[in-house]
């Protein structure tokens, strides 16, 4: 899976996590807490997760080869 | 105004995640990335950190305690026209502030106490709307009430050391703050909510 489809996914994420954290400020209820704490936030910082991660496990096309992997190569 | 800031950061960063999903492909340039980086990481954690204190200081406000239904009683036993009902008079003399009545008793004020106030609530609104919660009448404190929380306000004050029922003994006074005598429950100061006397009752309104 390329980095595209990877920042793809968390940006969607991220995106439904901040739209429920939005929702539940609108009214003043203790299940609007409960809203943000059990969903808003946990589906974002999946998101955020996932971004990471994408970032780490991504190899720029650029990037020198390591003598090792060049090893695997040849 | 902090509401609004907080509900514009929120909006904004919905805004730039989302853009940043139907755009993945800006990632190939340099600037693409560093807006990743930030609608994806820096905004999100600014905003959860600003949604959660601005849900913490709506958590503390005596309008949201009372949405539960049966917390609704507790509420009214705020107004009783009677002095010895230690929750009412805190509230009709402004002890505490009226748009934080609950909070103001009934949160720890330890390091995390506002934290530890809050977890506890969760299990109340879990009891409210998962599980069967009890009569107002039959609800009573889960844990003694510190004097801690009483002596957070009360401790130095001139009322507090002087008043002649503190000093019924020579170490009373010594002994309600070293939490050897409670506040509360030490047959003193022990008329709290009190809900099965609310269909009796005569209330307060403040003037208008």
């Amino acid at each position: 899976m390329n980095i595209e489809t990877k920042l793809r996914r968390a940006g969607f994420m991220v995106a439904a996590g901040l739209l429920l954290q939005f929702l539940s400020l609108l009214p003043l209820h203790p299940l609007a807490f409960i809203a943000f704490v059990g969903f808003g936030v946990p589906i974002m910082l999946i998101g955020v997760a996932y971004y990471v991660f994408s970032l780490l496990s991504h190899t720029h096309p650029d990037a020198p080869v390591s003598p090792a992997t060049r090893a695997g190569q040849s | 105004m902090q509401y609004a800031i907080t509900l514009t950061l929120i909006a904004l960063s919905f805004a730039l995640a989302a853009f940043v999903g139907l755009r993945a492909g800006i990632s190939r340039t340099r600037e693409g990335r560093i807006l990743s980086f930030v609608a994806l990481l820096v905004l999100p954690v600014v905003a959860v950190w600003g949604g959660y204190t601005e849900h913490e200081e709506r958590a503390s406000t005596t309008e949201f305690c009372l949405q539960c239904h049966v917390m609704a009683d507790f509420g009214k036993t705020l107004h009783y026209d009677d002095k010895s009902y230690i929750p009412a008079v805190h509230f009709e003399n402004r002890f505490v502030p009226r748009d934080q009545a609950c909070f103001t008793c009934h949160a720890d004020y330890a390091l995390f106490g506002g934290i530890t106030s809050k977890i506890h609530g969760l299990k109340n609104v879990y009891v409210q709307y998962f599980g069967t919660p009890r009569k107002p009448a039959d609800i009573k404190i889960s844990s003694p009430f510190p004097n801690s929380t009483c002596l957070h306000c009360h401790l130095g004050s001139r009322a507090f050391e002087t008043v002649n029922g503190h000093h019924k003994t020579a170490d009373m006074l010594q002994k309600v703050k070293a939490s050897q005598l409670s506040c509360t429950s030490s047959s003193c100061h022990d008329t709290i909510h009190e809900v099965g006397d609310l269909k009796d009752a005569k209330f307060w309104t403040e003037p208008k």
